[in-house]
């Protein structure tokens, strides 16, 4: 095929369509963009709505059909927490027969006919089983959330209402929010608690109460032919009645789900207990399941509910003491019917009847919080820095702890469960340190198991730990007839507890506590209420290095060109259903989880596209803040082996970005996704926050570059390294060092003699060969022999040290293909020595290309990338691309001609490309246009070498209908697009730094767009380029932009090379 | 070495299985001068299509035992190739032992026998518990023209090059999950129920194999060994050894699930306490957080540490020590010194023990 054939072949654009049950239309996606467009403005709230369960929901959703202005907040990452979390999926039929048709497409959307397998359903969507209407836990959490969308009502998942504010008539004007972005107010005239059992009034109230009895559900599969309703169980489990009962789910024949009760005594403080009790019986229960009843002889728990029912000592509703705040009604206590549903409705639709629209509400004087009332001018108010987001938050950076009576102590503190936490804080345990592990969720596991990312498709096996963890996890499993996740999460919580560790979950992380630079702890926030944590060592295993941000700490975010980060995704479970209609688990665009809105954005996304069964609470975020510590991981390390004195464990993956990558060496072919599997060695001072004490980073967010993660971010490495980190912690608090000068040299020794440390590593010379002159001189020889393979070799080592070699080198070789490597390797030092050789080859591959066509690996392609032989590029297309960035470093005057030539003849080659499978299908930084990578190149060319020559083939590329209008400023965006979108903001950047007038328009249109990575880049790049700040104010920047003549001077773009 | 050396050697000199008297095509076996006797003891289990197939238990001279069955299996996914039988072989630990072909050698995709390197390969996968097809299904590697490998989740073909026996994917994925995943644990399970039935090993036997002390141990913190008398030895004298660290860890986890309060059981504690190192300590201190009564040997060998400037090492100590009925007049002294100490833990405790 011919380029002329190419550039005009039809692609099929099935990128717009995407995949999963709920096919997004423009029409959804404006939906949920709404709440991030930053177009409506007002100072306050008609009514705040405390929790989005079912009395939440029906009280907002009536609240908003009287023209009240709505805001709900659910502490959960999902709204319908009665039905869902607590996996109540099934509703005594009675009353059915008056639901509304509203109400029937809300529980039970046609949607989810395709996932329902059992055949022995009657009525509506084959859902009634004798009694009882079977529901989906996916199907209440999408259409609860979308209902609360389409209906205007602004929604914050994964925030917490903790404190109420209110004004000198005792009337509430707002609450405070928790989130783990810190603390947020907003204001409103009106608050309505809907919280879980009213925890959040009773405890602000100081109405103290005890949990005297608990439900927790399971979800089997492989049930048997029809099981007794009730089956009794052994005395000794401590269930209520001795007996659980069974209730029968639609998804497959064999799936049911299994109710039981038990006794508690433990205060609202202590429901992290109750949690732990309800899976400590269920594991139990999972052992006897063959001596239960013979139809549960293969049954096996697919998933625990997220949390108990709770049953309080005294039930009586908890009163307010201040005006404008209301609770809702008592709950039903034993299961849900239709009936109790339409009552629900009813009586919220009663009690928004009463709610009046207040105006001129006098100011806040104080804010009440569990515990404390505090004056307002103790307060420090600040702009949120959310663009785009609507509601009208304002950041609190006050020093909540001060304020805050309740304390918990421990030696370490493990913040955060997950992949890393869990094991962090497994291992302090063990070591016989006090220890407090702290999570959002009742399960720990983190990515693994709350976000369902089982598999360990890379990392490092070969390490005893790590195999240990995973057979006992599994053996676990096995025995308590779980499946592999609910495994895992007994895994953790076992180890955890029968060592003597604690472990509080349900903890919204919010704050830390600090002095000076001693982090003491950490603030959190449960059930609206805050509290302190307080230990002698911290580990920051959020993932997000939220504790060390709060703490102060330094951090780099994403690549260093734009701070982009690895998108998300989200993965749907399967249940007992051999396949669900579409791919189980999709990547969504990138979002930045450090922002409220973003995550919101995120969350909204996922439950849009989610299959109807169920679907994991978290979203997987692969990147996040990575910690600046006493060492900084980078590319070096990685790609040459180094060498740590202080090593603790290695990762090893591909480098897969799940992005096109910004960086030199992604640009110039060195680093493509996919390619380079390696091994990395992570020292002790990349865990040190470089200016906190008593605080260590675990888990991705510890001290490396945006390219050294690649590597290390792996599951398996993440338990391996949280594991020692706890061993480290411990040994720590009980010797009494400190984090900056500890010596991990004795704990190496330990972990060597249980296999846990590598011994061919640990016996290595320190530092790596980089460095090594006789070293530089071989690779430079070999290189100058014609070895293509070397060039990677060369450009690894730092300049300085290589450079002089290359220069004498290519004086002295006559060998010509010797000559040419040795330019390019120069060229990647920015020197410009043999240039002209680089060009002449670039033009001569180029008219090439023109003739011959593109036959493979003009997109990436993973089979193409990967295992290719010493990194060395095949095919025109990369190595076009590779010459056009090593010129772009050199800024050698006379590749502007060519690079010009470039331009001109190239377009974006069509619509996204059709992938092979679904797979990669589903891999949005995968489908681009086929000339993604060509134009970014010359984009990567152009804003370090800007000239107006280059203005007109930029804005021709704009031109073409597969480049532009990615912007989404009219909602008009998609997952899909967000690649798309970023092609088109750079070239428009590109040309505002050739000083054309449509780049700076195209930057200030990107202010609006709903995608905030996009936005920010938009804003750094106008305030540099013009030197003013108007933030995000689209009108400011349009009114500055007016004013100027084009075209503008050109503006380079200068950077450090990024390792 | 060569596994196909290990084949003649295998095949022409060692059947330790009588009624094997068919033709091996080949055999391995990690520990090849093992020799084994059946036992009526057996199980069965579902192969990877769900038919069951027995798993018998074989003893050897020192009474350690083993578990071996014959399972029929396609090697093709066209079904022109008749199914193999296969011989496979686990310790007790559900560790992979080895594995036989019986009658007829292994075929790759095209339906040629494996030749000595196939085998060799094949032995080097078999023998990895974290080859690659662990994590993937079988769907996700191979198409019905066999050799197409699909990129789901990550597997590529180029990353199966080196991690399966070339043109056998099929054969090899076959093979390998008959041996792990689920096997091993109910294997572990008629292991440990063995063990609770006949009781442990000799002491001789199990210090001669470290691996199966271990796996007593670790299945007795899983639950699935019942803690006996002779469970409490062994864990004694694995907190009493310092050349395995392994075997110290978890003999000092297994405490948790005796009955603590045993005052011979509290006595042997001081020793291994007194001669802990600080962290052991703390662990220990850890574990007697579930005692009601601490009688008096240990209270002397923990009161012994109470000069220590550590405040959590104190605090955990003190909390342990006022589970005795009684304070010595230096505890108490103690106490009344640190009912004003800066640390609230301490104060607290201190109360609770002048209150005794």
């Amino acid at each position: 095929m011919n380029r002329r054939d190419f550039l005009h072949k039809s692609i099929p654009l099935t990128g717009a369509v995407v995949i999963g049950p709920g096919f997004l239309s423009m029409q959804s996606f404006a939906e949920i963009n709404r709440q991030f467009s930053g177009i409506e403005k007002f100072e306050s709230y008609d009514l705040i709505v405390n929790g989005a369960g079912l009395y939440g929901y029906f009280t907002a959703i009536n609240a908003a059909k009287l023209g009240h202005k709505v805001l709900i907040i659910e502490r959960r990452t999902s709204p319908g927490y009665e039905l869902a979390a607590k996996k109540q999926l099934w509703l005594k039929k009675s009353g059915f027969e008056n639901w509304s048709p509203e109400l029937i497409e809300l529980f039970m959307p046609n949607q989810e006919m395709q996932e329902i397998h059992s055949s022995k359903g009657e009525g509506p969507h084959k859902s009634i089983f004798g009694d009882e209407l079977a529901l989906f836990s996916g199907s209440i959490r999408k259409n609860i959330l979308r209902s609360l969308i389409v209906n205007n009502i602004h929604v914050l998942l994964m925030t917490d209402v903790c404190g109420i504010f209110r004004n000198d008539k005792n009337h509430v004007t707002g609450a405070l929010l928790a989130s783990k972005c810190g603390f947020h107010s907003v204001n409103c005239n009106h608050f309505i608690d809907a919280s879980d059992n009213h925890f959040f009034t009773r405890q602000l109230f100081n109405q103290n109460n005890k949990i005297i009895k608990a439900g927790f559900c399971l979800e089997l599969q492989n049930v048997g032919e029809s099981p007794e309703k009730l089956l009794q169980v052994e005395k000794k489990l401590g269930i209520v009645n001795d007996s659980v009962i069974l209730h029968k789910g639609k998804q497959t024949d064999h799936q049911y789900f299994l109710e039981f009760e038990f006794k508690t005594n433990h205060e609202l403080s202590e429901i992290s207990k109750v949690e732990q009790k309800a899976r400590v019986i269920s594991a139990e229960l999972g052992k006897k399941f063959n001596q239960l009843d013979l139809s549960l002889a293969n049954a096996k728990i697919e998933q625990f509910a997220m949390e108990c029912t709770y049953h309080l000592e005294n039930p009586v509703l908890p009163k307010s003491m201040i005006e404008g705040y209301d609770v809702i009604k008592a709950m039903p206590q034993n299961g849900y019917s239709c009936k109790n549903i339409v009552d629900i409705e009813n009586e919220a639709k009663s009690l928004v009847g009463n709610i009046k629209k207040t105006k001129n509400l006098r100011p806040a004087t104080r804010l009440l919080i569990a515990g404390n009332e505090i004056p307002i001018q103790n307060l420090q108010f600040e702009d949120a820095n959310e663009p785009g987001l609507v509601i009208p938050i304002k950041k609190i950076t006050t020093d909540f702890s001060r304020y805050i009576n309740s304390n918990t102590n421990c030696q370490v503190l493990v913040a955060g469960g997950g992949t890393s936490g869990a094991m962090a804080a497994m291992a302090a345990v063990e070591k016989g340190a006090n220890t407090i592990v702290v999570d959002y969720f009742h399960d720990m596991g983190g990515t693994k198991t709350v976000g369902g990312v089982m598999g360990y498709y890379h990392g490092v096996k070969d390490n005893q730990f790590f195999k240990k963890q995973e057979e006992d996890a599994q053996q676990i499993a096995y025995i308590t007839n779980t499946n592999r996740k609910m495994g895992r999460k007994l895994y953790h919580l076992f180890n955890l507890t029968s060592q003597g560790g604690e472990y509080i979950s349900g903890s919204i992380i919010c704050g830390a506590v600090t002095q000076n630079r001693d982090v003491n702890g950490i603030v959190i926030c449960r059930n609206g209420v805050l509290e302190k944590v307080l230990a002698d060592l911290t580990i920051d295993a959020t993932g997000d290095g939220d504790v060390a941000v709060f703490a102060g700490a330094e951090y780099f975010h994403g690549d260093s060109r734009a701070g982009k980060t690895q998108n998300y995704s989200q993965w749907d479970m399967v249940g007992g259903a051999k396949q669900l209609p579409s791919a189980t688990g999709r990547d969504y665009g990138v979002i930045d989880n450090t922002k409220l809105a973003e995550l919101q954005r995120g969350l909204f996304i996922s439950h849009y596209e989610a299959h109807c069964y169920d679907f994991h609470p978290m979203l997987t975020v692969r990147e996040s803040r990575r910690i600046k510590g006493k060492y900084v991981l980078d590319f070096v390390d990685c790609v040459e082996g180094t060498h740590f004195e202080d090593f603790i464990s290695l990762a090893s993956s591909d480098y897969d970005p799940h992005y096109t990558g910004s960086s030199e060496l992604t640009r110039a072919g060195f680093l493509l996704p996919h390619s380079n599997v390696l091994t990395v060695e992570i020292p002790y001072r990349s865990l040190v926050p470089e200016k906190l004490n008593r605080i260590l980073i675990s888990g991705r967010a510890f001290s490396q570059t945006n390219i050294a993660l690649q590597f290390t971010r792996m599951s398996g490495d993440l338990a391996v390294l949280g594991y020692l980190t706890g061993h480290i912690a411990a040994d720590i608090t009980l010797n009494g060092f400190d984090t900056h000068n500890y010596s991990i040299s004795e704990l190496q020794k330990e972990w060597l003699a249980l296999d846990y440390l590598d011994k061919t590593s640990y016996d290595k010379k320190p530092g790596n060969k980089s460095r090594d002159e006789e070293e530089i001189k071989n690779r430079v020889k070999n290189l100058a022999d014609g070895k293509n393979e070397y060039l990677y070799e060369c450009i690894k080592i730092h300049g300085e040290l290589i450079l002089p070699h290359l220069i004498k080198a290519f004086h002295i070789t006559e060998l010509i293909h010797g000559k040419l490597l040795l330019a390019k390797a120069i060229a990647w030092f920015s020197s410009n020595t043999g240039s002209e050789l680089i060009n002449d080859e670039l033009k001569s591959l180029f008219d090439e290309e023109c003739k011959t066509g593109y036959p493979n690996g003009y997109v990436e392609n993973y089979d193409f990338i990967r295992g290719r032989e010493k990194n060395v590029l095949e095919g025109l297309f990369w190595k076009i691309n590779q010459n056009i960035v090593l010129l772009a470093l050199t800024g050698y005057k006379r590749s502007y001609e060519t690079i010009q030539h470039i331009l001109d003849n190239t377009l974006s080659g069509g619509e996204m490309v059709e992938r092979e499978n679904d797979y990669y299908n589903g891999r949005i930084d995968l489908r681009i246009i086929p000339f993604y990578n060509r134009i970014l190149n010359l984009c990567f060319y152009i804003e370090r070498n800007p000239d107006k020559v280059f203005i007109p083939g930029l804005e021709k590329l704009l031109q073409d209908k597969n480049i532009s209008g990615y912007k989404t400023d009219d909602y008009k965006t998609s997952r899909w697009k967000f690649y798309g979108a970023d092609l088109e903001l750079f070239i428009g950047s590109t040309l505002a730094r050739c000083g054309s007038g449509t780049g700076y328009e195209l930057l200030v249109e990107y202010l609006e767009d709903v995608n905030y990575p996009l936005k920010q880049f938009a804003v750094s790049e106008l305030k540099k380029l013009t030197g003013k700040d108007f933030g995000y104010s689209v009108s400011d920047w349009k009114k500055h932009i007016g004013k100027l003549s084009y075209p503008q001077p050109e503006h380079r773009f200068e950077t450090i090379k990024e390792v | 070495m060569r596994f196909s050396f290990l084949i003649a050697l295998l095949v022409f000199h060692l059947n330790p299985f009588a009624e094997n008297d068919g033709h091996i095509a080949f055999r391995f076996l990690k520990l090849p001068e093992l020799s084994l006797h059946k036992t009526e003891i057996r199980f069965s289990t579902p192969d990877l299509y769900g038919k069951f197939y027995d798993i018998h238990l074989f003893k050897d001279d020192t009474g350690l035992f083993y578990w071996y069955g014959t399972v029929q299996t396609p090697v093709c996914l066209t079904g022109e190739c008749k199914n193999i039988e296969i011989g496979l072989y686990w310790k007790l630990t559900g560790e992979f032992l080895g594995i036989e072909v019986l009658h007829e050698h292994l075929t790759k995709a095209d339906h040629t026998p494996f030749l000595s390197e196939d085998y060799d390969m094949l032995i080097s996968i078999l023998s990895n518990e974290w080859a690659i097809f662990r994590e993937y299904d079988l769907e996700d590697l191979i198409y019905p023209d066999l050799e197409y490998v699909d990129g789901h989740s990550g597997a590529t073909h180029k990353q199966l090059i080196g991690h399966t026996v070339p043109n056998a994917v099929y054969t090899t994925y076959t093979l390998w999950h008959l041996i792990y995943g689920d096997i091993q644990n109910q294997i572990k399970k008629h292991s440990a129920k063995q063990i609770n039935a006949n009781g442990l090993f000799p002491m001789n036997v199990l210090e001669q194999f470290p691996e199966c002390r271990n796996f007593i141990l670790e299945q007795v913190n899983l639950g699935t060994i019942v803690p006996t008398v002779e469970v409490l030895n062994l864990a004694f004298i694995g907190m009493l050894q310092n050349e395995d660290l392994y075997f110290f860890q978890e003999a000092i986890k297994t405490l948790g699930r005796f009955n603590l309060n045993d005052y011979s059981l509290q006595d042997r504690l001081s020793l291994v306490y007194s001669s802990a190192s600080l962290s052991a300590k703390q662990k220990l201190l850890q574990t007697l957080k579930s005692v009601d009564e601490l009688h008096t040997v240990l209270y002397d060998a923990l009161g012994e540490d109470v000069k220590t400037e550590n405040p959590w090492f104190l605090y955990n100590l003190l909390i342990i020590l006022n589970k005795s009925k009684t304070h010595s007049a230096e505890i108490k002294a103690l106490a009344h010194k640190l009912v004003d100490a800066k640390d609230p833990n301490l104060r607290k405790i201190a109360v609770q023990i002048l209150d005794k």
